[in-house]
Order: C-alpha cells, then structure tokens, then sequence
C-alpha cells in the first residue's frame, strides 16, 4: 500500500520536485567544485545577505509575474528609495520616517501601476515603462543635486544588515506570501488573472481592484528590499538599482515561474530562484573559474535549469 | 515518459555544465578554505616554502623565500586590451611572487554587486584584494575588516571615499592605499595634450568629460588644457588663436550626433571621456574622422589602426594605465600580510603612476612592440615578478616604500623605448 501510494505521490509531485533541479543542480556542481567551500559558515552568511533582497522582490513579483504581467520599474524604484531614505534619515536621524516615506511612496506607485493601466486600458508593463523613465530621471536629479557619486547613510543599521535580521525578513515576507497567495482571495484572482482575464472578469469578480491590491503589495515589498539593500550597502548612488528588474524575472524562470502566469505559479519560485541565481555567481567565483568564461556557463546553467524546471506539455520555456 | 525525458534533460545538462567547467576550475592546489589559508600562514607550514608547490601558470621560478598567498583581483570590466594583460602579468608575475589570483568583476554602478563580489573572493580563501572601483567601498572595507581580509587598490584614485568616507576607508587598518590611474596631478596630462594641440596646428578644440560627479578630477584636467592653451593664445597671432568650445559631459553613453552640426569648425576633439568607446564610433557613423582625437583609453583596435599617420590619422593622442602598477597594491599586500612594513611606511595614501602617454609614430612603435599592455606578453613586463619580491619589505630589508612609489613612476612610454 506504501508502495503504491509513494509511486502515487511521485507520479502527481515528480514535476514540482524537478522544479527544484536547478537550485539542487547547481548546489551538487559547486559543491564538487568549489571543494566544499559552498557550505561554510561564512559562505552560507553571504549567500542569505545576496539572496535576501532578490527573495523580498521576487516574493512580491510572484503575485504581478502570476497575472501574466511584469514591472520593469522595480530597479530604478528600488534606486529611488533608497537614496530618499538615506537622506531622510540623515536629515531626521529617524530611520522609521526614512522607510515610511518610501513605504508610502511605493504603495502610490503601487496604486498607478495597477489603477491607471486599468483606467487607461494599458497593459502595465507601460505603466511600468512610464515609472522606470520617471525614477531612472528623479534618481539622477537626486543625485546630481547632492552633487556626488554617492551618499552614505549615518544612521547604525547593523542588526538590519546582519543574517539575523535577514532571515527574519525572508521568513516574514514569505510567511505573509504565502498567506495571501494560498488562504486569501488575493492569491486566487491573481492566478486566475493570468490564466484567463476575460473569464475571470465575466464571473464578477473585480480584476482592477485585485490587479491593484497585486500592485500594493509588491510595492510594500519593494520598500522592504530598498531598506535591506540600504542596510547592506551602506550607501546608494546613480546606479543603484540597475538591472534589478531583469534580474527579479531571471530569478522567477529559474525558480520555474511560468512567465504567463496562471494556476502554475508558486511562491517557491521566488526563494529557489533568488537563491539559485545568486548561489550561480558565487559558486563561480568559488570554483576560481575564469572571468572570461562566466557569462558563457552562467547562459549554459540558465539553460539546462529552464529544460529542467520547464512544465508545459508542449513547450519548452516555462512560458 | 515525460519525466523519463526531464530525467534524461537533467543528466544531460549537468553533463553539460560540468563539462564546459573543464580546464576553468582552480590551479590544482588546494587551497582550501579562507581559515584553512589563514591557519597555514599561521602555523607557518608555508615558511621557505622553495619546496612547496608552485603557484599556476608563473612564468619566473619561485623565490626560495616567499610565502605563499591568495590574492584576490576585482576590476571593474571584464574585456579589453587592458584586462587581457592583466591576467597575463598576474599569472607572468604568480611564480615569482608566490601569489595565486583570483579574478572577479566589479560594477561600475551597483554597491551591492560590489559587495558580494568581494564577499566571494573572501570566501573563496582570498587573503588580499586588489580592488579597481570606487563603489560600495565604505561597506566593503566594513566586511574586509570583519573577515580579516587586507584591501588595496589600483587604477582608483578613491577620491570618492577619500571626501565623503575618509575615517571610514582611508582609517582603517585593513586598507592599504591605492595606486591611481595614471598621474594623481591631473594637471601635466592636461598640458601634454595642450602642447601637442598647439604643435598640431589645431584651431578648434571640442571638449568632453564624463560627469564631474563621478570623475571630479577630469575638469581638472580640462582646465590644465584650457590654462596651456590660453597661455599660448596670449602671445599667438590672431589668425593662430585656438578656440576651445565649451567642455560638454558624456552621461557614460555615445556621444550625440548633433554635437558635430552644433560645432562644424572643430578640427580637434580632446575627450578624456574614453574617446574609443563613446566618441570615435559617432564620428565614424558621422563621416567625422577628419577631426583629430586626444583621448583616454586603449583598446588596440582601432585607435592602433588609425593612430598617427596610419589609416585614416584621427587618433593622435592616447593615454592609459599599464598594469604592472599593480605592483604597489601587490607589494603593500604582501608584506601586510607577511606582517612586514616599510620603515618610511607613510599613513594610508593614494599615489599616481606615470600613465602611457601615446602622442607620436614613434610612442605608438613602442607600445605595439615593447608593452605587456598591448602584447599581453609578460616578458614585456617593466617590472617583473623578481623585481616585486625585491620591492617587498618582508622579503628585501632595503627596501623602501619611497622606492615603490619611485618604480610607480617609471612606467611611461619613455621607459619602454
């Protein structure tokens, strides 16, 4: 009876334990690689402090990435934030009135992201297009009126940045993540959004108010992610931010998210995806590979990690 | 059977990734793990370690004497002429030195890139790091400091952390200084070119830098042009005036096509703004190449075929950094870490080295044909993995840190020919 029901039980998970491959592949290779350096101590530490800010945004893309939709203003949003609350906090002294402030900020971005592409009947990745123009310009303004490369920030943010404080973080956001993804109307609509937006309107329920509410929480996420980033780095600057966009999207494919959305997506996608891209760059410095070779075996696991975590009968992107 | 497939999927990409790791992986000796290196030098198993293994790829002996370390080499791009003798002279230089480096990639934008970069050459067993970026710095001599991990610098002048961090990065006890890229004095750069404009015959002068926020120091340079020249104008006909249009700033893209209709007398562009990258391709796409170039940067292509009087004779001024400065970081590093320093050690400071300064046939000759810089042929090298050993204070008692800085300044186009 054991016997069949643990065939049973494989047959029905064998795909969501394939999805796993990628982080597992890439955990067997670095390890044999790296000679075991992937799994001390210290190497464990810096892999949560890389990891965590890819986690917190990934948790929360998960529900736009779930409506078959992206936001591609994250990077530079998270650029934003993070220099407004170092320069609020060095000017208050008040770290809590620096987070509020992007935490207020983002949850209005959140609000156009998900209200005006509705409202306008746009698609919100030109909502998203609009935020990334407005941001990438305030963020050299900022910058350019401090008139320096960058600027630090004088308040002490060291339990913050340790891998305390981040684990905390990651477990809290995830916590809440799945929460609503899995035991709220939130989760629901959201994949039901991207499986299909015509049906699920025409059964009455309200996709701008849930696309809104998707676009909220990301922000809120978003704003954590700055506060980490800034707990980390100590410092923000014009470039701060860059290319975070893409990275949340590659994260989400090697986590196996479907990049249409729908009734496939999970949460876990983003904690395996965070931690897979980033255990990537650090197993290859581990493994002393040359620097010439990397972007060229980073494109070679990306690939082998999509034929593996891919999960649609026909196709062969995770799509 | 689907899964059978995924199965087979998943073999055959770990197949494939394994097998493009062949020939990357590390020299073949262990080094372990960062405490596994730190407890080696501490129980002093490496000591006259003649005898032990020889560091990969060195093309010099090892000295009798020096111990063994790993260094860890983070610059901020990946490509180029400049990047390809660097490797060459750190593995040229390896034997020698009894140094192992590892080389990473930094961001020339992104603090926290920057951060876990050095965070895995820590946790890749690195010792030492020689870092060419001024990004993120205050947290990565923060994280340095935690490790136990020595931090120096090359082709940065630091001017960054040196006025908004100085207690931070330039107090600590784990940075060791830095060599800049090229003369700290932006001021003699600025005249060179200056003189050979007004040498050239050249008229009218566009100028262009990249933002002052990010690199104050090349108005500097703009400004020592801009003094030469009027010096000049001074006592000038006339009809030989030069006439410099106001300085514009490259916002680290191309510049714009529209430059050349709003000044169309220029007949000399100087750019400290990596000309071959950002301006030399939109005067090519511009028909434009009849306007002369003075610019920083060398990436052998191009600016070679067209140098001087060869090709289409745009380029007639290029300046760069050679890599064998790396030197100073290096010779700081390890005595630190071999718990020797100079007697007229000085307190943290950040030095410039002579820059190759190409402005003649005769210059160019000596680049192609005697530079590590431009071969990527160690034996080429101005200083050789020997002569840092004798620069060390740990290994050589005479040596000085004046003369370290002396060797930093003996790196120009002059020393080559």
């Amino acid at each position: 009876m054991n016997k069949i029901v643990g065939k049973d039980w494989l047959r029905v998970h064998s795909g969501d334990l394939l999805s796993y491959g990628g982080l597992v592949l890439c955990l067997i290779i670095f390890s044999i690689l790296s000679k075991g350096k992937l799994w001390s101590a210290y190497n464990v530490g810096i892999l949560i402090q890389a990891a965590c800010v890819y986690a917190i945004l990934a948790m929360g893309a998960v529900f736009i990435y779930s409506m078959g939709y992206m936001d591609i203003s994250v990077g530079a949003q998270i650029g934003v934030y993070c220099i407004l609350c170092i320069m609020i906090t060095n000017a208050t002294g008040s770290l809590l009135l620096g987070f509020l402030a992007i935490l207020g900020l983002s949850l209005v971005c959140g609000l156009i992201n998900g209200y005006v592409s509705v409202m306008l009947g746009l698609p919100s990745i030109v909502t998203s297009i609009f935020l990334n123009s407005i941001f990438g310009g305030v963020q050299m303004l900022l910058m350019e009126w401090v008139d320096t490369n960058s600027v630090g920030i004088q308040y002490d943010m060291s339990f913050l940045k340790s891998i305390t404080a981040m684990v905390i973080a990651i477990v809290v956001i995830a916590v809440i993540s799945i929460g609503l993804y899995k035991y709220t109307q939130l989760g629901k609509y959201t994949k039901a959004i991207g499986a299909n937006e015509t049906a699920t309107k025409l059964s009455g329920v309200s996709v701008t108010k849930w696309k809104v509410f998707a676009y909220i929480f990301f922000g809120v996420c978003i704003a954590v992610g700055a506060l980490f980033l800034t707990a980390r780095t100590g410092s923000a600057g014009k470039g701060t931010g860059t290319g975070y966009a893409m990275d949340i999207m590659v994260a989400l494919l090697l986590g196996g998210m479907p990049l249409s959305g729908g009734m496939r997506s999970r949460i876990s996608s983003s904690l395996i995806g965070a931690f897979t891209y980033v255990i990537l760059s650090n197993g290859l410095t581990l493994s002393g590979v040359d620097t010439s070779y990397v972007y060229v075996i980073k494109a070679l696991v990306f690939l082998a990690v999509i034929l593996i975590t891919c999960r649609k009968k026909d196709g062969v992107l995770p799509r | 059977m689907k899964n059978l497939k995924k199965v087979m999927a998943l073999l055959l990409a770990g197949a494939l990734v394994l097998g493009s790791f062949a020939g990357c992986g590390d020299s073949g000796k262990d080094t372990g793990g960062k405490d596994q290196t730190q407890d080696e030098g501490n129980t002093g198993e490496n000591e006259g370690s003649g005898d032990a293994q020889e560091p990969a790829g060195g093309d010099e002996a090892p000295s009798a004497e020096v111990e063994k370390h790993k260094i860890g080499v983070a610059h901020y791009t990946d490509s180029g002429k400049g990047v390809e003798a660097l490797k060459a002279y750190c593995e040229g230089i390896s034997g020698a030195t009894g140094c192992e480096f590892v080389f990473t990639t930094l961001s020339t934008y992104d603090e926290a890139t920057n951060l876990t970069e050095i965070q895995n050459l820590i946790s890749a067993g690195c010792e030492g790091i020689i870092m060419t970026a001024d990004m993120g710095t205050t947290a990565i001599v923060k994280e340095c400091e935690a490790a136990g991990v020595y931090l120096a610098g090359f082709l940065c002048d630091y001017l960054q952390s040196d006025m908004t961090a100085h207690e931070d990065v330039f107090g600590s006890e784990y940075f060791l200084g830095s060599v800049a890229d090229g003369y700290l004095d932006p001021a003699p750069y600025g005249e060179q070119v200056a003189e050979a404009v007004i040498a050239g015959g050249y008229k009218n002068i566009g100028l262009i830098t990249f933002p002052a926020f990010a690199y104050p120091k090349q108005a500097d340079v703009i400004a020592a042009f801009q003094a030469k020249i009027d010096e000049y104008n001074e006592t000038a006909a006339e009809a030989d005036k030069i006439v410099t249009a106001d300085s514009i700033e490259l916002n680290f893209a191309p510049l714009e096509d529209t430059y050349f209709s709003e000044h169309p007398d220029l007949d000399c562009i100087f750019s400290v703004a990596a000309g071959a990258g950002m301006v030399y391709p939109v005067m090519v796409a511009n028909n434009k190449t009849d306007i002369k170039l003075y610019t920083t940067g060398f990436e052998g292509t191009d600016d070679t075929d067209n140098f001087g009087s060869a090709g289409n004779q745009c380029y007639q001024g290029i300046m760069c950094s050679t890599p064998e400065a790396i030197a100073y970081p290096l010779c700081l590093l390890i005595d630190k870490l071999n718990g020797t320093t100079y007697g007229d050690l000085p307190q943290t400071e950040v030095i410039g080295c002579s820059p190759l300064v190409i402005l003649s046939d005769a210059d160019m000759e000596a680049i192609v044909n005697k530079s590590i810089y431009y071969s990527a042929d160690y034996s080429k090298a101005l200083i050789t993995g020997e002569d840092i050993v004798n620069m060390c204070a740990s290994y050589n008692p005479e040596a000085t840190y004046a003369g370290l800085v002396d060797a930093m300044n003996h790196l120009g186009v002059d020393d080559l020919k």
